[in-house]
């Protein structure tokens, strides 16, 4: 099958999970108990996020991405700008590479 | 007025860290893509026209290992199947006009998606749209760059950046864990729940991601109740 036509599928079968649900839930028409599911979904999903992929963050180093990680957790907790974390934790990971970590 | 000038500027500044993000990734993406001989066009469509990072790289994989349509489009499908759920809680806390939902809902991506869920106070649709752009413009200007000059990068700067994402989701999940408790418990939970889902390997990746979302959040819906 041509690439282009492969390219035109996945990007259907990406597009409609994301957009059929939107016409569905609105804000006002769901119970509280529901409410209350779809309130936890960002952390939960932070969380499966962030674990276990970001131990393999950077390729074949687990220690460089584990101590990367930590950093950011640390600096995120004494601010909360979000651009201000990730080129901390950039610099410090970029630092651990160069020292051959 | 569809659009409201003031929330759509909020959300394109709010994007910069996901463009910082996405940008060195998408110059990978690239890159693998011109080493696997798909053209400048199709790349620049498939980044273009998916939008979705890590189903990119292992369609990209399948297709160079000769496996068949099909198969790469189901798997696609599976992994991105997660956005479902995440496009369902967006919408469940704010309402747009209808007509936007076919431009806001194209931009939702794990990265987008979070840092607008866990956003203090309401989500309007021009705040989406202008978050989504900015995400979307790094990860299309990204592959192009890569494409074309990617071989130019030093190998320690590419891999330092492979933290990018991991660092912002860091970032927008530590204030909310911060101010509750509740929040942390639910995120180490889910990660805990994917990781052992991963060691046991029964799913796709992204069906852990989804089962982890689903389980631990149905939990949180029985033992916590609306005050936390």
């Amino acid at each position: 099958m041509d690439v282009l036509i492969i390219i035109i599928l996945m990007a259907v079968v990406t597009y409609l999970p994301r957009l059929i649900p939107m016409y569905f839930f609105n804000v006002g028409k769901i119970p509280a108990k529901l409410k209350l599911f779809f309130s936890f979904i960002p952390y939960a999903a932070l969380g499966a996020l962030i674990l276990p992929g970001s131990i393999n963050a950077i390729n074949g180093k687990p220690i460089v991405s584990i101590l990367g990680i930590t950093c950011a957790a640390v600096i995120a907790w004494f601010n909360s700008n979000i651009i201000i974390t990730v080129f901390l934790t950039i610099a410090a990971v970029y630092l651990m590479l160069l020292t051959g970590l | 007025m569809l659009l409201n000038k003031t929330d759509l500027k909020n959300g394109i500044y709010s994007g910069i860290p996901i463009f910082i993000g996405y940008f060195p990734i998408a110059i990978t993406f690239g890159l693998l893509a011109k080493s696997v001989n798909i053209s400048f066009f199709e790349s620049f469509c498939f980044s273009a026209l998916v939008f979705a990072g890590a189903s990119q790289f292992v369609s990209i994989n399948m297709y160079h290992a000769g496996i068949g349509a099909g198969e790469i489009i189901l798997t696609v499908f599976l992994l991105n199947f997660r956005h479902f759920l995440m496009s369902a809680t967006i919408s469940s806390k704010s309402s747009f006009k209808k007509i936007l939902i076919p431009i806001i809902s194209f931009g939702i991506t794990d990265e987008t998606f979070a840092v607008a869920a866990l956003k203090e106070g309401g989500i309007s649709g021009s705040y989406i749209i202008g978050l989504n752009f900015t995400s979307y413009s790094g990860w299309v200007i990204g592959t192009v760059i890569g494409y074309i000059a990617g071989d130019f990068l030093p190998h320690v700067i590419q891999s330092s950046f492979s933290i990018c994402i991991y660092a912002l989701f860091v970032a927008i999940l530590i204030p909310a864990v911060r101010k509750s408790f509740t929040a942390g418990f639910i995120a180490v939970a889910a990660g805990a729940a994917n990781s052992m889902l991963g060691y046991f390997s029964l799913f796709s990746s992204g069906w852990n991601i989804i089962i982890s979302i689903l389980l631990v959040s149905a939990a949180g819906m029985f033992i916590f109740n609306e005050d936390n």
